[in-house]
């Protein structure tokens, strides 16, 4: 019996030791900073938009509404993550420190966890 | 799919470069930023099984929304009309919503690492290996020919040459991967989805005004293509003929049942998303939540194909020049300006890209895991296997970069090897079903039964089909009738040699088949995986009830 589990003791050990959930950064930083500069972006290319790229776009100013859209949902990101930081799964602390710099948002304690239901 | 037209090329300026240089940046910076949080083997596979549902979720919907996705059902779109919305909610939904609430506690509950880890605890080395072995050339090959497409589509959207779109996307990968893992791999995933949405939407709206609608869409191509062409089931009668060369009972079993579960519940790169997430509840959920963004793709893939075919009627024809696969690249150049177009160039790209990552950080993890720490090299320290995975990763980005060279000189041989890779998913989820249910089934039953349903369904297209001793109407209507072939005889030989052969000791597949519990105490749930939207069992079916309700404005 002992043999057929081995692999099972392994995934577990490895499984506590595992730096991912203690240092691995909220992706929701990426998705909203990313969105937010390329909202920017695009909304001055709308502002700007010549007659012939309103009438390629069949008459609707195509840049200013996404631009506004994609600014709109990267804030909305950043802000679910002001609201609901991530925190470290699990009560044992992790035995390293959190890594200098990369790690922002992980592992501070309390906070639920980010909104895992559907999208 | 293949040349493009000529008369492709993007009007961009430094504005759309901007953008793109921009998320190849991003990109680019996951990986280094990821890499701090790789310290095992499991981080770097799996990472550390400790994502969030949602995450896993919207990774488990974009590693299947590759570009090639993305053009060809626009192009399928374009050529069936909307018979193609049955590859998503016949198609998806069903599959997904299995594999969420039948499959996923045997996979994420037993603690396998791969899907092919799988079968070794539950039948043994003999059909793992085989499963591996197949898995990896696979994935490689469909990395490459991914890779191939997307210089075909560089080269005739942007001008760049073919090898250096395949030398720059490759090397990105290549790079993000060693460094942060399946963690980097899925977080750009999920980035590349909200991405694609940005670039699609805008595509969509404009394309529906220009053509009046969805009012005008419809008159338009009953129009021109009759009323069975903007129904879902019209035509399908077994007998009649349509497009698709499919009838309604190869749509359901073929489609529906045997490819689509085949493909969504056995597919590692699939279910590689849902092993990483943080416990038994978010991994059951990363297939429902998917479930419902997967639901409304068509409304941004396979509408634009049916508008592209409303601006363009001769596309597809040989006289316009133009392929059904061009329908998006189409439409980008005709309706968006600079700005949203570079966008879009960047959303086909990292979409591209994603599809190719997915293949490779599913690749390194079952090469390593399951061959060579497997067969190979037994019983090394973790950071050995750790380090392998990165080798691994390289070598496996450098080969599908030459698959996709070759793919270039032999591009028919390339389609017939993924098509004959697309038979072994059939049988597998065959032999898997049985595994699960059937506590008798025996190691030799899975062996062979894996093998001769794919070498069945082989035969039926190869020789049947493509030698015209059967008579199917169309490539996709055979296909759906292979997958039917393969189902059966895999079921058929499992059945009949597990009487002769030995079974494996009940209490070795403990946790594996369908009323045994895992040793060892049950995971703890999650605060506040209680609530009721969080519930596997209310995701699932809620999915599968909005999946019939879409079918009926295309049904009436």
């Amino acid at each position: 019996m002992s043999e057929e589990y081995e692999y099972r003791h392994e995934v577990e050990d490895l499984q506590q030791k595992s730096a991912t959930a203690a240092r691995l950064f909220d992706v929701r930083r990426i998705i909203g900073g990313l969105f937010a500069i390329y909202g920017i972006i695009v909304l001055i290319a709308g502002f700007t938009a010549s007659d012939a790229d309103v009438k390629k776009a069949s008459g609707i100013n195509i840049n200013l509404w996404t631009g506004a859209c994609m600014l709109a949902v990267g804030l909305l990101f950043l802000l679910w993550m002001k609201l609901r930081p991530l925190s470290a799964p699990g009560a044992e602390p992790k035995p390293e420190p959190s890594g200098p710099g990369d790690g922002p948002g992980a592992g501070e304690p309390g906070g639920r966890e980010p909104g895992s239901g559907a999208g | 799919m293949h040349y493009l037209a000529e008369g492709l090329r993007l009007p961009t300026n430094a504005l759309d470069y901007t953008i793109l240089v921009l998320y190849f940046a991003v990109v680019l910076g996951v990986g280094f930023a990821a890499r701090a949080s790789v310290k095992t083997s499991l981080d770097f596979f799996l990472s550390g099984r400790s994502l969030p549902a949602w995450v896993t979720g919207l990774a488990f919907v974009a590693a299947n929304l590759g570009a090639l996705e993305i053009l060809g059902m626009a192009a399928n779109g374009a050529q069936y009309g909307v018979y193609t919305v049955h590859w998503y909610w016949v198609g998806a939904i069903p599959a997904m919503v299995f594999l969420g609430l039948v499959m996923m506690p045997f996979y994420y509950g037993s603690k396998v690492r791969s899907v092919p880890e799988f079968l070794l605890h539950r039948y043994g080395p003999s059909s793992h290996l085989l499963s591996s072995i197949i898995f990896s050339i696979a994935s490689v090959l469909i990395a490459g020919v991914n890779l191939y497409a997307m210089a075909i589509v560089v080269e005739a959207l942007l001008g760049w040459p073919q090898w250096v779109a395949i030398v720059v996307a490759g090397l990105f990968v290549l790079a993000y991967i060693t460094l942060g893992g399946l963690s980097s791999a899925i977080y750009n995933e999920v980035l590349q989805f909200f991405v694609i949405l940005a670039a699609l939407i805008p595509l969509t709206v404009v394309g529906l005004r220009r053509i009046g609608g969805f009012g005008g869409l419809k008159d338009a191509l009953t129009d021109s293509h009759g009323p069975h062409f903007v129904s879902a089931w019209g035509g399908t009668g077994i007998g009649s003929s349509n497009p698709l060369g499919a009838n309604w009972l190869t749509i359901v079993l073929g489609l529906g049942f045997c490819l689509s579960f085949g493909y969504w519940t056995t597919n590692f790169a699939e279910v590689q998303r849902a092993l990483s997430a943080k416990n038994l509840s978010a991994a059951q959920r990363t297939p429902l939540i998917a479930a419902f963004p997967k639901m409304f793709i068509p409304l941004i893939v396979v509408v634009p194909g049916l508008i592209a075919l409303v601006m363009r009627p001769d596309i597809g024809s040989k006289t316009s020049g133009l392929q059904y696969n061009d329908a998006i690249p189409l439409l980008m150049s005709e309706l968006l300006p600079n700005g949203v177009l570079g966008l879009a160039v960047t959303g086909l790209l990292a979409a591209f890209m994603a599809g190719m990552a997915a293949n490779v950080s599913s690749f390194n993890t079952v090469f390593t895991n399951d061959i060579w720490r497997a067969y190979v090299r037994k019983g090394r320290p973790d950071g050995y296997y750790l380090l392998t995975g990165r080798v691994v990763t390289a070598i496996g980005v450098l080969a599908g970069m030459g698959t996709a060279f070759i793919a270039s000189s032999f591009s028919n041989i390339m389609n017939y090897l993924q098509t004959l890779f697309s038979f072994f998913n059939v049988p597998l989820f065959c032999v898997f079903i049985i595994g699960m249910f059937w506590k008798r089934a025996t190691a030799a039953a899975g062996f062979w039964g894996l093998l001769c349903g794919t070498v069945a369904a082989m035969i039926n297209y190869f020789w049947l089909y493509l030698g015209d001793v059967i008579a199917i109407p169309s490539d996709q209507g055979a296909n759906f009738v292979s997958a039917i072939v393969a189902f059966v005889v895999g079921g058929v030989v499992m059945v009949v040699l597990t009487p002769f052969t030995k079974p494996k000791p009940v209490e070795s597949l403990a946790g594996l088949v369908y009323g045994t519990t895992a040793p060892g105490v049950a995971e703890p749930p999650a605060p506040g995986d209680e609530a009721w939207y969080r519930r596997p069992a209310v995701l699932g079916w809620g999915a599968l009830i909005l999946a019939a309700l879409c079918y009926i404005p295309f049904s009436l």
